[in-house]
């Protein structure tokens, strides 16, 4: 041995070994804990979990805003009127309401209850309740509520199992043959005691439905349990999963693992390549659900030129002129392939649209008539853009505005938490620059977007929205008032669209006296919007869903045939599913390895780094040479 | 001054060290890629055939710039080198045998006392180590681990030595603690101490000091001192001989008075140039490029540099061509005074040219 | 200076980087825009009277001076604010997430740590050795290895299981939803849901602290001191754990204690993948959702952490090296 002993020595392998024996009895003791957790929950409980792939912005229904808030509050209040199952229409079988009576002047509204309702907290649950909860929103001004309340007055309990609801003008809304009224109805004995309602965590709350939350921890998982209290018994509406699960994921590729793995049952996709990735998986099954949800290409309709004052509107921001010209954008319709985009972008999980308002909507949708359409079609494109003034005066290959001379170059701005947008806007950027039209295109968070959008700085970007059935709330969204009416200050109106005549007949279906009236309505609003184009409508894109066969079953479609499997307008969908049964079931959630084989493991491993590390003692102890 | 020369007696008395032809080689870094692919290093000769004895109470200053191997020769006798070939004997005997009881009566003094100490460890326990090693409980008398510790300090001039047990060293001045890694040596009571360098980190004020001191410890204990240095006038100051080494060999070792105030070796000459002591401005200065130990000139290995040869007295002599071609020992030129040079073979006169390294190849 | 003078200054410089830090977020959060219109986005409509309402109950109808009083006594009395995102108080959200984060990144960095440091000593001991080499290859492409893509493949093979590997371990998240286990079967829960992003965190560390220890060893080794002790005959173990380790670990040390002042700043691309709801999975999301107030609360959480950590180093490191005492 060499004098200044660097010894040699099983070094190499004892290193190794130890870092692996480290690992794997970190493993091995947790492949025991596998083995274990593999057990189903306790006591024969049975636990439905849903991922979705973004958290949840309250459990408040004064203060959430996102769909899936409202799923969770659908199953945890009660609407006056539920939504059906079948195609989002009054469903008065199933609903604390069994019937409505209008008055002759249109402004009164009596609504009869069912009886012996309970919360789930034991406390009747009346109709001073329901009037309790209108009048509060009504008077708190609380925006989830203040579209579908514009024209509500006030509501009044006369007795337990009827209110009346009052309006400032005659109007068919509240009339019971839709359901107008998104509002959760709130424990009065519960909220009318809380100082700043807007800041109740409401965890764990009280409720009517048939589940309620009992446990959230923010960004991870909300835990709902069975309402002992559920009234729906009364009419045949029966749970059988005792336990609800949303489970948070931020990657979805994580979900995806997680839905084959068995840890969860069910899932809400984003991106069509994972839910197709998760086609051909073992009792996978994947679903595009048709709900109303869409996804446009918004124009800057001019929030720099506007001058109708309407929400204290002050023009403001640096968007180009020309996407102020309903001219333009009509052209620039014109240039969007809707269907390749659905095929290349969408993976077929979409179908083309023109109207914010969609197929099996409550309230009437509108298609263009044939001679109306702005069909994809280059050539016509070039042409209405040259016939419209945009031509190429300084030879530059991009066309020049008429009134300002400037080539019209498009800031158009994706979404970086949104692969479509991004996947979108190649195609997008080809085809106006075939028709001589700039794109700038940019990438951003949804926030930024916000904020830009806020500031009127740009022409055009992607993004979607995801609408109540009834076409009220979306086509609210193209008022004057809505407009941010300054940069920093939010507007639902994105496109700064503001036409006088939209707005009044805006006004006007809100005061139609007849449901037909106000479906003609309607149609004329969806009409202005597709002639002047302020959204140019991309598509109705699917809600992406993928589940387990062999958890649970009796998934139902919302609406009917298309929709949603877990139809999340209303709790009927979560009602229906029950555990799978019999052959075919699978209770475990992890196969595993079985723990006496991981013992045998660790203690294995543990003999061999044990003999390593003695021998290894001994040999340092020999003195050098 | 210089101390008195003590006659060496061959026949008596063994030498307490002797090196017998000592070859150390290093290899090159290399790497990593190389290293992985298996790839061998250059080797580089650190020491290439160093012979030299030592007796007891004997004061030996090994000299040469640095790089000339000097310093690997003496980490090779503490047993810190692994010699190539060679042998290195202790009373006797090959130090790879028995090299615990070796380490006891051998000790080993540095340049920098603040990196030879251990900055985590007070006084105490540093002077004590050697003692816990070599697992010495008590004194020859009885003395407890204290007392010896006591008395190292002590002897090494730290008094009263109880105050600076508790002390770290980075409270303490360069002198002191050179005085503490003395007293470290000291504390096992060693035969011999190879001391490198070691006053050169020392404020000029207190080298003397500690010079003073290692010649007392000689006087009062018997020890023999290898003192490996870069400076001759060092070298003058304390030992009874010099060896002055070049590029991994002894080109020159005799008694200090003599090599020092009549060096025969040209390499001698032009070391001693820079030497106030010396005087002297006559003499030539040192050209060329500093030795590489991974490439040896053939023939002498001093010639690119030598003087002698680039003035044109080697040619003048006859030797120029054995000087660039023949490898050579070393050859005792006068009496106890070697020299390995042809040219000084020459003007000295044949004298007994006696080799105590042969050339291998 | 004295031992006592130099904790004090120290202790004093943490503070005042505290109060650096407490004032710098103030300000940051009025420079990113007016706090009420931040809180009232997404709430169209609301009246002049209720923004009134809203600056007063903030304290921001308070000259700035004494709004900043406000905050230094509302940040001390724990009130962070309240999030945008999720409606809910700024430090019940992070109070949520710091225990995930403290478990899976603390013990992980103790894991690297430990094993590091002994991959590092053996390392710098055996230099140039095959197994120097084959090690530093190794840590090298661990430690450069982007950790999201590890985790991924990691998550392929042993949660989703992939050809021979079984899928052993969940994909992710810190327990089994909805299985309410308590106790030990809570405990053993948790640990097999950490198994793989442990696994990971550990592997992809591993590195930074070998190769420092490694270094560090090596220059020790070269000392003076080193070969003086081996020349007194010091035995080769005692001089590598008695003499070199004991002074090549300080750097070591320090590196890993400012580390876990960083624990709590989580490992937002683990967190992400492995769905672990820790603080740094709350940061992403919150950048995200532009969650401006607890991204304030989130900031302080991790400065004072980071100053904290920073603190016990310097207070350690005078314990461990005489020479810094005197420093």
């Amino acid at each position: 041995m060499s004098l200044n002993g660097r010894r040699k020595g099983p070094w190499v392998g004892g290193t190794g070994i130890l870092v692996a024996a480290v690992m794997l009895a970190t493993a091995s003791f947790a492949g025991i804990a596998g083995a274990q957790s593999a057990t189903p929950s306790p006591a024969g409980k049975s636990t439905f979990i849903y991922g979705v792939t973004a958290p949840n912005s309250s459990m408040n229904p004064l203060v959430g805003y996102l769909g899936i808030d409202y799923t969770i509050w659908s199953l945890e209040y009660n609407l006056p009127i539920e939504f059906a199952t079948k195609d989002f229409g009054a469903d008065l079988e199933h609903s604390i309401v069994t019937s409505v009576e209008t008055s002759s002047d249109n402004m009164s509204f009596t609504y009869h209850m069912r009886s012996g309702l309970k919360w789930s907290d034991g406390q009747p649950f009346t109709a001073n309740d329901v009037a309790w909860t209108l009048n509060f929103y009504k008077e708190s001004n609380i925006s989830n509520y203040s579209a579908d309340l514009a024209i509500f007055k006030s509501a009044e309990a006369t007795d337990d199992a009827t209110f009346v609801i009052h309006t400032d003008q005659p109007t068919s809304v509240f009339n019971g043959q839709s359901v107008w009224m998104y509002e959760f109805i709130l424990p009065e004995h519960i909220w009318s005691t809380i100082d700043e309602p807007k800041k109740f965590e409401n965890v764990p709350a009280v409720g009517s439905g048939p589940w309620v939350v009992t446990q959230q921890k923010p960004g991870d998982f909300v835990r709902l349990e069975r309402n002992p209290n559920f009234w729906g018994t009364q009419v045949g509406l029966e749970p059988h999963v005792d336990v609800i699960i949303e489970k948070v994921f931020n990657d979805e590729n994580q979900m995806a693992a997680a839905l084959q793995r068995g840890e969860i049952d069910f899932g809400f996709f984003d991106s069509a390549n994972i839910l197709n990735s998760l086609k051909t998986k073992p009792n996978i099954k994947t679903w595009g659900a048709q709900i109303p949800l869409f996804d446009e290409l918004a124009f800057n309709s001019g929030s720099a030129f506007q001058t109708d004052k309407a929400g204290g509107f002050v023009p403001h921001g640096d968007g180009i002129h020309a996407t102020s010209d309903p001219a333009f954008r009509r052209a620039v319709a014109e240039a969007i392939d809707k269907q390749t985009l659905v095929d290349k972008v969408y993976g077929g999980y979409a179908t083309v649209a023109d109207s914010p308002v969609q197929p099996g909507a409550t309230t009437g949708n509108w298609d263009p008539p044939a001679d109306q359409a702005l069909n994809f079609n280059l050539d016509k494109a070039k042409a209405d853009l040259t016939a419209a003034g945009y031509t190429d005066t300084d030879g530059d290959g991009v066309v020049n505005d008429p009134k300002t001379g400037e080539n019209v170059v498009l800031r158009y701005y994706t979404r970086t938490s949104d692969q479509n947008t991004i996947k979108t806007a190649p195609f997008v950027k080809s085809w106006l620059e075939q028709i001589g039209v700039g794109v700038k295109v940019f990438a951003v968070s949804s926030g930024k977007l916000t904020t830009i959008i806020e500031s009127g700085d740009y022409e055009l970007f992607h993004w979607g929205w995801f609408p109540n059935p009834d076409p009220n709330y979306i086509l609210g969204i193209f008022t004057c008032e809505q407009r941010a009416p300054k940069p920093g200050v939010y507007g639902n109106n994105d496109s700064f669209f503001c036409d006088p005549q939209y707005d009044q007949l805006y006004q006007q279906q809100l005061t139609a006296t007849s449901t037909q009236a106000r479906v003609d309505i309607v149609h004329q609003m969806q009409q202005i919007l597709y002639e002047q184009q302020p959204y140019i409508m991309l598509a109705y894109t699917n809600y992406l869903e993928a589940y387990r066969t062999d958890r649970f079953t009796g998934y139902t479609t919302q609406p009917e045939g298309v929709g949603d499997l877990l139809a999340t307008w209303g709790p009927f969908g979560f009602i229906g599913i029950r555990p799978v049964t019999g052959e075919g079931a699978s209770a475990a959630k992890s196969e595993g390895i079985p723990g006496w084989v991981w013992i045998a493991i660790v203690v294995g491993l543990a003999v061999v780094i044990g003999g390593i590390m003695l021998g290894r003692r001994r040999i340092s102890d020999e003195d050098r040479v | 001054m210089p101390p008195t020369e003590q006659a060496p007696d061959r026949e008596v008395a063994p030498p307490l060290l002797e090196v017998r032809d000592l070859k150390v080689t290093f290899a090159g870094r290399i790497g990593l890629g190389a290293g992985l692919l298996g790839r061998k290093a250059t080797q580089s000769r650190a020491v290439d055939g160093v012979s030299l004895q030592l007796r007891r109470g004997e004061v030996l200053a090994l000299a040469g710039e640095s790089g000339c191997g000097k310093t690997t020769t003496a980490r090779a006798i503490m047993g810190l080198e692994p010699p190539k070939e060679g042998q290195i004997l202790f009373e006797g005997r090959k130090i790879s045998k028995g090299l615990r009881a070796y380490r006891r009566k051998v000790q080993m003094v540095f340049q920098d006392p603040t990196g030879a100490l251990n900055p985590r460890q007070t006084i105490y326990e540093s002077v004590a180590e050697g003692l816990r090693i070599h697992r010495i409980h008590h004194g020859p008398n009885g003395e407890t681990e204290q007392q010896l510790v006591a008395r190292a300090l002590s002897r090494a001039g730290m008094r009263p030595p109880e105050r600076f047990f508790l002390n770290y060293p980075h409270e303490l001045s360069g002198g002191q603690r050179q005085r503490v890694v003395i007293a470290g040596a000291l504390v096992l009571d060693p035969v011999m101490l190879v001391a490198d360098e070691p006053v050169s980190n020392l404020d000029a004020s207190v080298r003397g000091e500690i010079l003073r001191l290692l010649l007392q410890i000689r006087d009062d204990l018997g020890l023999a001192i290898l003192v490996v240095t870069h400076d001759l006038g060092l070298a003058w100051t304390i030992a009874d001989r010099v060896a002055v080494m070049y590029l991994g060999r002894i080109v020159e070792i005799g008694p200090a008075e003599d090599v020092l105030t009549r060096p025969l070796h040209p390499y001698t000459k032009a070391l001693l140039n820079v030497v106030p002591e010396a005087g002297g401005l006559d003499r030539p200065i040192l050209t060329g490029e500093p030795p590489d130990p991974t490439r040896i000139p053939p023939g002498c290995r001093f010639h690119p540099r030598c003087p002698e040869v680039a003035t044109g007295a080697a040619r003048a002599a006859g030797v120029e061509d054995r000087c660039r071609g023949e490898d050579l020992g070393l050859m005792e030129l006068r009496p106890g005074h070697f020299a390995a040079c042809h040219l000084a073979a020459v003007t000295v006169g044949e004298g007994q040219a006696m080799s105590t390294s042969q050339p291998k190849r | 200076m004295s031992t006592r003078r130099y904790l004090i200054s120290k202790v004093l410089q943490a503070i005042l980087t505290l109060a650096f830090v407490l004032a710098f977020n103030f300000f940051l959060f009025r420079a990113v825009g007016d706090p009420v219109t931040q809180l009232l986005r997404g709430h169209s409509g609301i009246s002049a009277q209720a923004v009134l309402q809203l600056q007063r109950q903030l304290g921001l109808d308070l000259p700035l001076p004494q709004q900043f009083v406000h905050y230094v006594k509302e940040t001390f009395e724990g009130h962070l604010g309240y999030s945008y995102f999720y409606n809910l108080p700024v430090s019940q959200v992070i109070a949520g997430r710091i225990w995930p984060t403290i478990l899976l990144i603390g013990l992980s960095t103790l894991a690297s740590t430990a094993l590091g440091i002994w991959i590092g000593i053996r390392q710098g001991w055996r230099r140039g050795s095959k197994y120097d080499q084959g090690m530093l290859a190794f840590t090298l492409f661990t430690y450069s290895m982007p950790e999201f893509w590890f985790g991924l493949l990691i998550i392929m093979a042993f949660a989703v299981g992939v050809g021979p590997f079984p899928a052993l371990f969940p994909t992710g998240g810190y327990e089994t939803t909805g299985a309410g286990y308590t106790g030990m079967a809570h405990v053993v829960d948790v640990l097999n849901h950490m198994v793989l992003p442990f696994f990971v965190l550990t592997l992809s560390y591993l590195g930074e602290y070998s190769l420092i220890m490694r270094s560090s060893l090596l220059e020790t080794l070269g000392e003076d001191f080193i070969i003086t002790a081996r020349a007194k005959g010091v035995r080769e173990n005692r001089v590598l754990y008695g003499h070199a380790v004991p002074n090549a670990l300080l750097p070591t040390m320090t590196v890993t204690i400012l580390q876990l002042g960083f624990v709590l700043s989580g490992v937002i691309t683990i967190e992400l993948i492995f769905n672990w709801p820790g603080l740094g999975l709350l940061t992403a999301t919150s950048v995200d959702a532009r969650d401006f107030p607890v991204l304030q609360g989130l900031f302080l959480l991790f400065s004072a952490s980071v100053i904290v950590a920073n603190l016990v180093a310097d207070l350690l490191y005078s314990y461990l090296d005489p020479r810094v005492r005197a420093a």
